[in-house]
């Protein structure tokens, strides 16, 4: 997920904008232009959510056809990454909950995607941490998935992932913390001190 | 420290406190290494979370934005060289007219002299289309008319050009290499003529038009399958929508609304009228019949082209009152133009 590149509040520019405006006229390009600019973080919520490749191209693919078929009601000038990522948020979570999704049970782990690169926290976190903590991803409930996603990942404010999911700022917060509080725990001995050096070093 | 003060530090993470709690926070940090432990592991966690592979197979999103794309397409919004799935409908209703109208015809007029079998009758594809029409059917149209039309995961890119062989010299049979249109007219089970070359009736325009004279090839399938030679009948100089000339033979007004090349849903719409304006002035009870259910052929196409809900509404009253006719002799096929499955909504 490349969320460097990503000003998640910021004004979208005249350039998105005025793709926006074409594509409400009815311009495909335009819109395709859109998504081929935001496809990867649609992507990313989804499958980080559902956690399964295929339901997550479904997600990724329906939340742009409804944001097409919603264009009418985005309010050209806001931004609208958050605004589509918030859709695949709400489809990616209804469908973890949905019936068929729980009979058919969320894989563990991402053994179906190819194995990434360890990245910088390689040195932090071994292969086996890894597993761990993507465990510890998985169980925790849809909608704490969905808060901590949003957060992590998209890097939202409590504000926008409150409006993305239509709780409130207060539920995010302890939906946030409970994630969270979860996942260290699960992951503490792996963390040991080498997350403390880290941190306490750092910013 | 409580619940409540570690779910504050969790905001302090996120920079959510405001400004008295957050120098509060970090008064206390200041003073307890467990706190400020347990923050730099929140911290990790969320970093270790966030560099989890969330990555599709490769190539995935080289594919994607099409994907999407192609589930809105509108039947009539499709640019030359990209694949074209949304003209399975006007290529399947004029690889519909194209089957038909052979065995129509052979029933009406039993002369065999008359039928438009003749070989000598055809002429080369390409005729050249006009370019202000080829503008029209390359406008995409607004959001709420499009049609929704999921597309199978993994199928795409570029059609093969099909093999346009010039119908003139080569009799196929209708639906041989045109998968595309051919998967979906499939559900049109309507018996192939045995003189193939008839099919080359449907010549799609709307598809032609898009392609530069001469340069068929490059149309995609579903183009190909309507792209082909036409009977050089009178009809062939009669307009995107032939009309009623009531100073022509009813025969000739017949054979001038089969060769209607409705380019938008406007003009199916219109052939659709021509249609019933046929029925209503045709004595002869067969052609009246074929008439009517050419009629609902072409509203049913004008409703799935356009997605206008009152086009759907006239096609079914259309086929309902069809049904309902004592002399109607193609109820199985008004039935089966009622079942095929519509468009999600």
């Amino acid at each position: 997920m490349g969320h460097s590149a990503r000003p998640p509040s910021a004004d979208p520019g005249p350039d998105e904008t005025f793709l926006l405006a074409r594509a409400r006229q009815g311009d495909l390009a335009a819109f395709e232009t859109v998504v081929r600019r935001y496809q990867r973080r649609v992507y990313g919520v989804a499958l980080r959510i559902v956690r399964a490749h295929d339901v997550a191209d479904d997600v990724a693919q329906e939340a742009f056809v409804r944001s097409w078929r919603s264009l009418d009601r985005f309010e050209l000038g806001r931004p609208f990454g958050p605004w589509v990522c918030r859709i695949a948020a709400n489809l990616a979570v209804n469908h973890v909950r949905s019936p068929r999704a729980r009979e058919e049970g969320l894989p563990e782990g991402h053994a179906e995607m190819p194995s990434a690169d360890p990245g910088p926290l390689g040195a932090v976190l071994d292969a086996e941490a890894r597993r761990v903590l993507d465990e510890a991803v998985a169980a925790l409930s849809p909608e704490q998935r969905a808060v901590f996603v949003l957060r992590t990942a998209e890097e939202m404010s409590y504000d926008e992932i409150a409006g993305a999911l239509g709780i409130s700022p207060g539920t995010v917060m302890s939906r946030l913390f409970r994630a969270r509080e979860r996942l260290a725990t699960t992951l503490a001995p792996y963390l040991g001190a080498a997350g403390g050096r880290r941190r306490a070093g750092g910013a | 420290m409580s619940g409540h003060e570690r779910e504050r530090l969790s905001a302090y993470l996120d920079r959510e406190l405001p400004p008295d709690e957050r120098a509060a926070v970090e008064a206390h940090l200041s003073a307890c290494p467990e706190c400020a432990a347990f923050l730099a592991e929140l911290a990790v966690v969320d970093e270790a979370a966030a560099s989890l592979p969330a990555e599709p197979p490769e190539g995935y999103f080289e594919s994607f934005p099409a994907r999407v794309r192609s589930r809105l397409e509108p039947p009539q919004a499709a640019s030359p060289g990209r694949r074209v799935p949304a003209w399975t409908w006007a290529a399947a209703a004029a690889l519909l007219l194209a089957v038909v109208t052979p065995l129509t015809l052979r029933q009406l007029r039993p002369a065999p002299a008359e039928a438009p079998s003749a070989p000598a009758a055809l002429q080369p594809p390409g005729s050249a289309p006009e370019p202000k029409r080829a503008e029209e059917a390359r406008r995409p149209e607004p959001p709420s008319t499009l049609p929704f039309r999921p597309v199978p995961r993994g199928k795409g890119g570029p059609v093969p050009a099909a093999a346009t062989a010039p119908a003139a010299t080569a009799p196929v049979p209708p639906a041989a290499p045109r998968e595309k249109a051919e998967a979906d007219f499939a559900r049109e089970p309507v018996p192939l003529p045995p003189a193939p070359a008839q099919a080359v009736v449907a010549r799609d325009e709307t598809a032609a038009a898009r392609a530069p004279a001469g340069n068929l090839a490059d149309v995609a399938t579903a183009e190909s399958a309507a792209e082909s030679a036409e009977p050089a009948l009178s009809a062939k100089k009669a307009g995107p929508v032939g009309g009623v000339s009531e100073e022509r033979p009813p025969e000739d007004a017949f054979r001038r609304l089969e060769a209607a090349r409705p380019r938008s849903a406007v003009e199916w719409r219109r052939l659709r009228d021509e249609w019933n304006a046929f029925a209503a002035a045709q004595p002869d009870r067969l052609r009246a019949d074929e008439a009517r259910v050419r009629a609902i052929v072409a509203g049913r196409v004008a409703w799935l082209i356009g997605g206008d809900e009152s086009d759907e509404d006239a096609f079914r009253r259309a086929a309902a009152a069809y049904l309902r006719r004592e002399d109607a002799r193609q109820k199985p096929r008004v039935e089966r133009l009622l079942a095929e499955p519509r468009r999600a909504p």
